[in-house]
């Protein structure tokens, strides 16, 4: 069988850019993956090329017709259609990609949206290539529409078949980190309820042992004031063994705890402490994690104490209302340094913070007009229900 | 029969000062209280005017650490440590000091101490504290790594925790931190100054970039000194890294 020489490289530049192209747009992930571009672009990217090289084995014919003599002319020809190709790729993309992008932010289904983009990659391959068949000899011009519209259907079936592939094996994968991301993320929600219970069975030993030897010394001639601090601290060890299992609590009974807590400091510092807690009635009943106060008085009480020679003064604020609270705590100690560094209290309240109240509290340090710290949550009720 | 010992009391809580006074007065004849002091600078005035023989330090002071207090004498007593609580200082306080006691504080734990107190006072041994100061000081001091990052709004700061951060990127003078949450902050501390106070974790890959280690999900090869860092937020930004840290970076992800 005689195969004309035009045929023949029109066939293997079919074979061979098609084969280029789809082992680029399948690969584009990692062969692009060295630049520094977003994974928008490094698509588009890859989707230039492989039109480009479906450009090419669509009009494969053209420099054949086109007519050379020598395999220089030949060489020449196909180079000027190469970069006349590239011209034309580039166009098409860019619009198809644009409106991808646009196509996304808009609240059409992904079905709908892959059906618009498929039609305009139709409808772009297909118009631009006939457009671009024009450019031949005129007695070529009949055959050479027909070729092309066939072929641009063609090709436009697998460039859309190839999109399709790869938006669906995204969306694929996408979902399978999604879930992946929830599984951690529940992990850590399942650590962070067991770390919580380890802090709360834990009351600082320092503490402990600072308030029995107290206890010690006021049993000898203050019996009254013994027992008070026995019972304070029985109370304190009752909150904290957490009998119940609860991780939530009225916001009263935690500043009663807290309460109980200064009681037992009060005694062991005697006249260098002064202490006031004033809280709105409208928050008293609001649930709140278990030791989200304590920890920052305690720290507020030693850095209250810290200067000689000065009384330290507490003040607890708690405002707000059914659904967001202020919790503020004054202390009269040094102010706090630039670079605070988070200690075992504050950093269980942050974990707990974040824990119970995601993206929906702040907690700032002030020195200016005083020194203060505040935890303010905005909602307490959409994610305080209990782990 | 020596004088009685001259002794000084440092410990921040009244009832515990109390406690110790009442129960050392049952050796009356063998310790004598000159003194007491509430907090860390008055005890060093104090000892240093008063001279005792033996100093009752509490290790956890309102204002430094007992250690701290030592350190500064320019006298040198004998030292009974007394603490709540502490496993690690416990150890220490065995080989290095004349005696420590815990609290709550029992009588006959006192009286051994005071009877270890007159052996090295006897001349029997060196008064042990004072060689070993250093490793006593060292073996306590809490260490401290920087956690979080204080950030600025105005006159208020809030904290973030170093374990959330996936980037700093510089911004002119200052810098922008990228949270692990798709938060952008604002830090006005220049690169260079981060760069000094982070952790290990972190690291310079790039003039105005440094990274949290711990966030880094793939590396490519971007050029033949360069490095492409995929990090572990939310949009998985992609950093290409320096070529002068090209070493740095090739050592620390053993690529």
């Amino acid at each position: 069988m005689h195969i004309p020489f035009e045929t023949a490289v029109v066939l293997s530049n079919i074979f061979i850019f098609s084969s280029i192209g789809i082992y680029l747009y399948y690969r584009s992930e990692i062969l692009f993956s060295g630049f520094n571009i977003n994974s928008f672009n490094r698509r588009r990217l890859a989707l230039c090329l492989v039109f480009l090289c479906f450009y090419m084995a669509i009009m494969s014919f053209y420099p054949c017709y086109n007519g050379f003599n020598t395999f220089g002319q030949f060489c020449m020809v196909s180079f000027f259609h190469l970069l006349r190709s590239a011209f034309f790729v580039f166009l098409p993309v860019l619009v198809i990609s644009w409106i991808q992008r646009w196509l996304e932010n808009t609240g059409i289904t992904l079905f709908k949206r892959n059906l618009i983009i498929v039609s305009c990659i139709f409808f772009f391959l297909t118009s631009t290539n006939i457009w671009m068949a024009m450019l031949v000899d005129p007695s070529h011009r009949i055959n050479t529409i027909t070729y092309t519209f066939l072929m641009s259907l063609l090709f436009s079936g697998i460039v859309s078949a190839l999109y399709l592939n790869i938006t669906y094996a995204n969306l694929a994968e996408k979902r399978l980190r999604f879930e992946r991301e929830l599984e951690i993320s529940k992990l850590n929600e399942l650590k962070t309820k067991a770390e919580l219970d380890a802090l709360q069975a834990k009351v600082n030993p320092h503490f402990l042992y600072n308030t029995l030897n107290s206890i010690a010394e006021l049993s000898l001639h203050q019996g009254a004031k013994a027992r008070q601090m026995t019972i304070a601290l029985a109370e304190l060890f009752r909150y904290s063994l957490n009998k119940k299992n609860e991780t939530m609590i009225a916001l009263e009974d935690e500043v009663e705890m807290v309460e109980n807590y200064l009681m037992i400091e009060k005694i062991r510092f005697e006249d260098k402490l002064e202490i006031s807690i004033e809280m709105d009635n409208a928050v008293k009943q609001v649930q709140v994690p278990k030791f989200i106060l304590q920890p920052l008085v305690e720290n507020a009480v030693k850095h209250g104490l810290k200067e000689p020679d000065k009384k330290g003064i507490i003040k607890i604020t708690i405002t707000g209302a059914a659904n967001h609270i202020d919790l503020v705590i004054f202390d009269n100690g040094a102010p706090f340094p630039e670079d605070i560094q988070i200690g075992y209290g504050l950093k269980s309240v942050m974990d707990k913070l974040s824990l119970f109240y995601p993206d929906k509290h702040t907690i700032y340090f002030e020195n200016e007009p005083v020194k203060q710290v505040t935890i303010a949550i905005t909602n307490t009720v959409k994610n305080a229900q209990p782990v | 029969m020596r004088n009685p010992f001259k002794a000084v009391i440092v410990d921040d809580e009244p009832p515990a000062r109390r406690l110790l006074t009442e129960l050392l007065s049952e050796h009356r004849q063998t310790i004598h209280i000159s003194g007491e002091a509430d907090n860390g600078s008055a005890a060093i005035t104090l000892i240093n005017e008063a001279q005792p023989d033996v100093v009752f330090l509490d290790i956890q002071l309102p204002d430094m650490l007992g250690f701290d207090v030592l350190k500064q004498l320019n006298y040198q007593p004998f030292v009974i440590f007394t603490t709540a609580y502490d496993e690690y200082a416990i150890k220490a306080f065995d080989a290095l000091s004349v005696d420590y006691l815990l609290k709550p504080l029992k009588e006959d734990r006192i009286a051994r101490s005071i009877n270890k107190l007159q052996h090295f006072a006897g001349g029997n041994g060196a008064n042990p504290v004072w060689n070993n100061i250093e490793s006593l000081f060292n073996g306590f001091r809490p260490q401290k790594d920087i956690k979080t990052l204080s950030i600025k709004k105005g006159t208020k700061f809030t904290l973030v925790q170093l374990s959330d951060i996936v980037y700093f990127e510089a911004y002119d003078k200052y810098t922008y931190v990228h949270t692990q949450n798709g938060q952008k902050l604002f830090c006005d501390h220049m690169l260079a100054v981060l760069e000094e106070k982070l952790s290990v974790d972190f690291m310079r890959v790039q003039k105005s970039y440094i990274v949290n280690k711990q966030k880094v999900v793939e590396i490519h090869k971007y050029s033949n000194n360069r490095y492409t860092l995929v990090l572990n937020n939310q949009d998985f930004t992609r950093i290409v890294t320096g070529p002068s840290y090209f070493g740095i970076v090739k050592e620390a992800f053993a690529v």
